[in-house]
């Protein structure tokens, strides 16, 4: 916290943009799904941060470790590579605390988020899609080895990432929900979010049944799987899943491009929530642990109606407008 | 678009099964999707078909009543593609043509015997090597991947010992390689089982089975959402041609549609049936997933959402025993085959599985199959008992 000058906050306004990531709404998704009485969805809205995604969070807490840590130093440079993002959450923060970002994104990624991370002073270097975030990866440190008192924050790696969700999103969720959480459905990318919530809500109730949803075609070296239109999430190698806890999952559920398409046109028509794809993916996974529980629970003659499934919604649709998010299916491209 | 496509709507899968694909006909209204009972299609001008974009040219291609099976099958496994084949071989043929001389597949150790013979007698001369192991064990399975292998294959449950592979196990195995993994869904079908959200890559249906789900059409299925390899099984579809006809289409779209109902009935009548042959004097050993005794049931409750109609059973006399039992049954039908409404008993040694006969995946000699009907539970139940009778006839006590 070096660059800030330390002065009082006046009651109702906040000291900064950064005191206001976290604490979002947690919304119940009543006319997604809407089954005559059984389980109920409820969304966390993560792209109300100020920066418009989940990522927010770990920027935060990145640069907070490594300011404590000693490594980011006053003036310093943080590299990153990042879909987008990561790289707004972290030039956000280090707008405010005067650090300079330097991000490697590969060239695939939306248009939106590098305007967007130019806006807060970063700048870009691009990597071929072909390398996909590993030659992001690699490219990142190559950059550090040159530039003085640069510092790489390795979301993918990185403890503070699944400690920014384990110290203030899984509360967040535990709380708004009164402990009354049987299902949590939630899209890895890094498996930051789902290790971090997942694990602090595993804490409070073991019970807690924990899905990882992934697009299909994540996992990279499969010549034949293709690749998803799904953009933030998606585990594509061994190098970017360190992060992920696989003691915490129960269970994987693969969402196709098509599915998340249309559940993200939904979510905007009768929501009322402009969300990115990963956000459709998750809710349509949690759609179908809903009509599992119900038609299980009809089975046994038990009752679904008590059942809470939470998801997440990581990101907003408008960042991925250039790319034809709410155009018909064929037009939406990578 | 018709009132029953409403764009993105996401409906559940009983829905699923009797609208996806099948939009009311634009030309007549028609609610069902006609027989398109046509080899050729005009063209407007030289190479355009009358249709226009997307239109039609030939029926070996592409068929107005395939096209509307293909999306509901598709839609139903979580697919984004599908393809209808004659036959599940000619499906499973089509799958094994994606690979080279030279690859190798692991498969799963108590294949369908089609699978096994189609494998051993036409894969091998040409060039493919198989291993077989126990592919409940990932282990097994990590033992023998190498550099050449290009694909799992895998049936869960298995047939006929319904043994349980771990789908979503085995798929994260694969993801490091650059393999494909294929699980062959027929005897779960995609209200019990959907392999692709467990990470699987490609489905294989015999649609003969529980998806026709009335023994009187033949036809198979291929469902994946990785776009290259559903455009080189749509070139090989074409190619080779193994298509099944307009009509075997509509006879199977028309199963499709009471699918859900017949499988919660299917699997209603098979957990009575196996709760009392678990307990009966003349069986040794009972197989089926949904029984707490299942070796795997906890997986079994995780992985499947319906466990299905097929029950598995070994005889305490041997071999003697279980062919007067299978030979001793009236309303139980003495059949290959399984998945339809009635129900069907067989010898899988000297039956499905003869060609298994002298190789590592040769099935017990006393082992009888059951592919448990819709009847009335209580009937079935009766057929059974008397012909179990004949297994041990002094001790056997009707349970009425």
């Amino acid at each position: 916290m070096t660059q800030t000058p330390h002065r009082s906050t006046r009651p109702g306004t906040a000291q900064d943009i950064v005191a206001c990531i976290g604490n979002t709404p947690l919304v119940e998704l009543a006319r997604f799904y809407s089954p005559a009485g059984g389980p109920r969805i409820y969304a966390k809205l993560e792209y109300l941060n100020p920066g418009g995604s989940v990522k927010d969070r770990i920027g935060k807490s990145m640069i907070d470790a490594a300011e404590a840590a000693g490594s980011l130093v006053p003036g310093g440079m943080i590299i990153e590579p990042t879909a987008g993002n990561t790289g707004i959450g972290l030039a956000l923060v280090a707008a405010v605390r005067g650090y300079r970002c330097l991000f490697v994104v590969p060239a695939r990624f939306s248009q939106e988020k590098q305007m967007l991370m130019r806006a807060l002073g970063a700048e870009i270097v691009h990597t071929p899609t072909k390398a996909g975030i590993e030659g992001a990866i690699d490219k990142a440190h190559e950059l550090a080895a040159e530039v003085p008192d640069a510092v790489v924050m390795q979301q993918f790696s990185n403890p503070a990432n699944v400690a920014a969700h384990y110290r203030t999103t899984g509360p967040e969720i535990w709380q708004q929900m009164a402990g009354q959480v049987d299902a949590v459905v939630i899209g890895a990318g890094t498996g930051g979010t789902f290790t971090g919530v997942v694990r602090y809500l595993k804490e409070r109730n073991p019970g807690v049944h924990a899905v990882v949803v992934q697009p299909y075609g994540a996992s990279l070296g499969r010549g034949y799987s293709g690749s998803h239109k799904i953009e933030g999430i998606g585990i594509d190698s061994l190098e970017t899943t360190k992060l992920l806890d696989e003691d915490l999952m129960d269970r994987l559920i693969v969402v196709n491009d098509e599915e998340a398409h249309a559940a993200v046109q939904q979510l905007a028509r009768t929501e009322g929530m402009l969300v990115g794809s990963s956000s459709g993916a998750v809710a349509h996974a949690a759609s179908l642990v809903a009509d599992e529980v119900t038609s299980s629970g009809r089975r046994a003659g038990s009752d679904a109606d008590s059942v809470r499934i939470v998801t997440l919604f990581a990101d907003g649709g408008e960042r991925y407008l250039s790319k034809g998010l709410y155009d018909s299916f064929n037009a939406w491209t990578v | 678009m018709t009132r029953n496509a409403e764009s993105n709507k996401r409906h559940r899968f009983e829905t699923l099964a009797i609208h996806a694909g099948q939009e009311s006909d634009p030309v007549t209204g028609a609610v069902i999707p006609p027989i398109y009972q046509t080899s050729t299609y005009a063209q407007a001008t030289v190479g355009t078909p009358l249709g226009g974009q997307g239109g039609y040219e030939y029926s070996r291609t592409g068929n107005p009543t395939r096209d509307a099976l293909e999306r509901c099958l598709a839609r139903l496994e979580g697919a984004r593609f599908g393809l209808a084949f004659a036959s599940g071989m000619a499906a499973t043929d089509a799958v094994m043509r994606l690979l080279r001389p030279g690859d190798n597949v692991i498969v799963g150790n108590d294949v369908y015997g089609g699978t096994y013979r189609l494998f051993d007698k036409v894969g091998v001369p040409f060039g493919l090597s198989f291993d077989y192991v126990d592919a409940a064990d990932a282990g097994a399975i990590e033992a023998v991947l190498g550099p050449r292998t290009r694909m799992i294959w895998l049936e869960t449950p298995t047939n006929p010992s319904l043994r349980l592979v771990d789908i979503a196990q085995v798929a994260e195995l694969a993801r490091a390689h650059d393999v494909l993994v294929v699980v062959d869904n027929t005897f779960a079908t995609p209200f019990g089982q959907q392999p692709l959200r467990l990470g699987a890559d490609l489905v294989v249906h015999s649609t003969t089975k529980y998806l026709g789900g009335h023994s009187d059409v033949i036809g198979g299925a291929v469902l994946t959402n990785a776009s290259p390899v559903h455009e080189e099984l749509a070139f090989l579809q074409n190619a080779a041609g193994a298509v099944p006809g307009p009509l075997d289409c509509w006879l199977t779209l028309r199963g499709v549609k009471t699918l859900a109902v017949r499988m919660r009935a299917h699997e209603s009548n098979a957990l009575t049936l196996a709760r009392l042959l678990e307990h009966h004097p003349a069986v040794e050993a009972i197989a089926y997933p949904g029984l707490p005794s299942h070796p795997q049931h906890t997986l079994a409750r995780r992985q499947m959402t319906c466990f299905g109609g097929m029950i598995s059973f070994t005889t305490q006399d041997g071999a003697d025993a279980a062919r007067r039992i299978v030979e001793a049954t009236r309303l139980f039908t003495l059949a290959e085959s399984l998945g339809g409404v009635e129900s069907l008993i067989e010898l899988p040694a000297q039956m499905t599985h003869a060609s298994t006969h002298g190789s590592t995946l040769e099935v017990p000699a006393n082992l009888i199959r059951l592919s448990v009907g819709i009847e009335h539970a209580d009937d079935l139940w009766e057929d059974l008992t008397e012909a179990l009778a004949q297994a041990v006839p002094p001790t056997v006590t009707s349970t009425d």
